[in-house]
């Protein structure tokens, strides 16, 4: 689905677990063909430490803590390189507890003037609430929480709404996010646990689902 | 449309265009066999299955369901058609050295995992557990082997012959070394281990193709059914015919008009929407030389892009890609008989997009 | 603990316990010159995997490059994205199957230059090889410029647990079908 009020969609993979940062750099993966070698010979790197991990590829931002691995891109022609990525660390790196994932989606959008803005807020959260305690009452942020998910999966959906990234430079704009969570249970790893066999089954299904609850709430605030 | 009348045979084709090919038998008053299986892209529902629902089908009469060979174009769907048909078995055709083969299709399944929508291993390794759960029967298609058999209703397995079988067990040990997780597995020669079927209802008889072709060897393909086959022959010709391999020029044979089928049968075929297309509007005339009853599940469809956001379809023309697009063009031609009628002949119901081809 | 984007999105933006990243990031190398600070990592959330060679991580040394970034600088609107297979090799050409990872639908067509492969992609060209191809507007640094992009998937070979796994399920169908 193409649309003009669309500016930027990010997607990011995040899994806590129990890392060892240091292992994942640029060089491994090449040295693994998980990615180019110019890719790696090319990577912004930030820091490699046995504590914290940080580096970009053109189309992907890493870090790796001890207890967290993220990897996001802004590019969609690599959405699935990403998920490839993590597939493949993971896959090689077989003893490595993994405990929760989320799948984020997160799309920001472009709205037509500052009215529009007010609008979408208002229709959020009834504002006239606040109209006899704040002067100017406006939604700043809003997260909506989903406990029991769809499918068979441990977890939930956590969707949060927001203005854009102020880099972005959009005058009024609002960013919809969707962390598509999973629990994957305590001791579960990259192969013998889960999830490997949910970024398989549930990719397109994390998308849609994403893509779903988001045209939904476009259509009742009519953008 | 409902579902054949006590006392009727039906035989029906599902096509689709670019994304496969179904076939349903209804034999013996209460038992359907499915015959390979294809999806709708994007619905990915099994297109027999849907066909059985419409008519009120209860698809525990499902006994049988067989897998003709597996491309892509006859396999999609086929694991949810054995999950839901409780008590069918399944036959396919396979190399003689078990083992080896079922490590050739579960490498092939391992490397599949961001890959389902396009390998055929995958949707056989899911039909295979399926049945396990049920510790169901698989069974080896081989030519003269006969598959059904209840009352007066019988089907054979006309192919795979002995010779295309010993000729997969050596595909297959020189395929398994060099399996790669990044490269959908070739295999050279599943056409020819389609197996092509014969059906006897009563006095009637159809001849189904798969995709079965024409080889110069008469050890394999149709040479060897027409100089070969204890079960065609002798006068027992088939006034039905599902033409082999979308109506292509190396699924044909004269013989196979002359010698396994009556004088003007009822023929039909599903096209074939990839590459240079089938079948050959040149073979159709070739088709219509034999049979003025020919049926096709869809008209030919020419190439063309696909219908896609204006911007986008811009974006592909600047950067100068030439795409066309697979069109999916569904079609149902339904034959019924009365079984035990021996004057009886087809009555031909034609739904969705499917057509009698006349001559021009 | 949230599997949701990183909410310390950014460098300057102080973390809960009051500093910034950057701070933190001067703690950990402050701890890792300091041999007898640096908390040992527990040896369950080491990857065993034997192939890792040291010599990698010498390839960089312990580099810390503080770095304004955004990922904001560099994103694409407006994609149509195809995950393709490979079905024929030509001289100076490929053709391929695409599925439509945008729309979904019908499949389509395409053949591809050989020139559009990077280098380091054309030992993954063979037939049967899977490829994504996406077409968009690529906004680099506020420049926006229409691109094309090939990237053959990369998936690590099989590794022992891979075959063992073929293996049960070698014996699982064997066993618990009635093979005729």
């Amino acid at each position: 689905m193409l649309d003009d009020r669309l500016q930027v969609y990010q997607l990011s993979v995040v899994l806590i677990g129990n890392f060892n940062p240091i292992i994942i750099q640029p060089f491994w993966l090449a040295s693994k063909k998980l990615i180019r070698e110019k890719e790696a010979e090319k990577a912004k790197v930030q820091i490699i430490h046995k504590e914290i991990v940080r580096f970009e590829l053109d189309w992907a931002f890493i870090e790796v803590k001890k207890d967290r691995f993220e990897i996001r891109t802004t590019q969609l022609p690599y959405f699935e390189p990403l998920r490839d990525l993590v597939a493949g660390i993971f896959k090689l790196l077989t003893e490595t507890p993994i405990s929760m994932m989320g799948i984020n989606h997160s799309k920001s959008f472009v709205l037509r003037d500052e009215d529009h803005h007010y609008e979408i807020g208002n229709k959020l959260v009834n504002l006239n609430l606040w109209e006899e305690s704040l002067d100017d009452p406006r939604l700043f942020h809003l997260q909506i929480i989903e406990h029991k998910r769809k499918d068979q999966y441990p977890g939930m959906y956590v969707v949060i709404i927001e203005p854009p990234k102020q880099e972005l430079n959009i005058k009024y704009g609002v960013e919809i996010k969707m962390n598509d969570h999973y629990e994957l249970g305590q001791g579960q790893t990259g192969r013998n646990g889960e999830i490997l066999d949910i970024l398989e089954k549930n990719w397109k299904y994390s998308s849609d689902r994403a893509n779903e609850i988001i045209e939904n709430i476009r259509t009742k605030l009519n953008f | 449309m409902n579902a054949p009348l006590y006392g009727e045979a039906e035989i029906t084709l599902i096509g689709t265009g670019g994304y496969g090919e179904s076939i349903l038998l209804f034999l013996n008053n209460e038992d359907w066999i499915i015959i390979d299986s294809c999806v709708e892209p994007g619905n990915n529902y099994p297109a027999s299955l849907q066909y059985l629902k419409s008519i009120g089908a209860n698809l525990d009469k499902v006994v049988l369901v067989i897998c003709t060979h597996w491309h892509n174009d006859h396999i999609r769907g086929i694991s949810q058609v054995i999950k839901e048909c409780i008590n069918a078995q399944f036959c396919f055709s396979r190399a003689h050295d078990r083992e080896k083969f079922l490590y050739f299709v579960s490498s092939d399944y391992q490397k599949s995992n961001y890959d389902r929508l396009n390998s055929s291993s995958l949707e056989f390794v899911d039909s295979l557990t399926e049945l396990a759960k049920r510790s169901g029967r698989a069974i080896t298609a081989l030519e003269n082997k006969i598959l059904y058999n209840q009352g007066n209703c019988h089907v054979y397995a006309l192919s795979p012959s002995e010779f295309t079988m010993e000729a997969f067990d050596n595909e297959l040990a020189q395929l398994i070394p060099g399996i790669n997780p990044n490269i959908k597995a070739i295999r050279q020669t599943p056409n020819a281990r389609s197996v092509a079927i014969y059906v006897k209802i009563g006095e009637h008889a159809a001849l189904l193709g798969a995709d079965l072709e024409v080889s110069s060897n008469n050890k394999e393909g149709w040479l060897n059914i027409l100089d070969n086959s204890l079960v065609v022959g002798n006068g027992k010709k088939a006034s039905l015919f599902k033409i082999s391999h979308h109506g292509s020029g190396n699924g044909y044979h004269e013989r196979i008009f002359q010698e396994l089928l009556h004088p003007n049968p009822v023929s039909k075929l599903t096209p074939w929407n990839k590459a240079d297309g089938l079948p050959d509007p040149q073979m159709l005339g070739v088709y219509l030389t034999h049979t003025d009853q020919l049926y096709m599940t869809a008209p030919y469809i020419s190439k063309s892009p696909k219908k896609r956001d204006k911007s986008i379809e811009k974006l592909i023309k600047s950067m100068n890609y030439e795409l066309s697009e697979i069109k999916y063009k569904k079609g149902i031609i339904s034959c019924r008989i009365k079984i035990d009628d021996i004057g009886d002949t087809w009555r031909i119901i034609l739904r969705e997009n499917s057509l009698k081809v006349e001559h021009d | 603990m949230s599997t949701f984007f990183n909410l310390t999105d950014g460098w300057s933006k102080a973390t809960s316990k009051g500093i910034t990243e950057i701070e933190q990031i001067d703690e950990f190398v402050k701890a890792y010159n300091d041999e007898d600070h640096c908390p040992p990592l527990t040896p369950w959330s080491i990857g065993r995997d034997s192939n890792v060679v040291n010599s990698d991580f010498e390839r960089i040394p312990q580099a810390i490059l503080y770095r304004q970034s955004s990922m904001y600088d560099n994103y694409f609107s407006k994609t149509q994205r195809w995950l393709g297979h490979v079905t024929s090799i030509n001289d100076a050409s490929f053709s391929a199957v695409l599925q439509d990872l945008t729309a979904g639908g019908t499949n389509e067509l395409a053949e591809f230059d050989l020139e559009e492969v990077s280098d380091e992609d054309v030992e993954l060209l063979q037939k049967g090889a899977a490829f994504y191809w996406s077409i968009g507007y690529s906004h680099e640094n506020g420049q926006i410029s229409k691109k094309s992009i090939i990237r053959f998937r990369r998936i690590p070979a099989f590794n022992q647990a891979d075959y063992d796994e073929i293996l049960d399920r070698v014996s699982e169908l064997k066993n618990s079908l009635i093979w005729d």
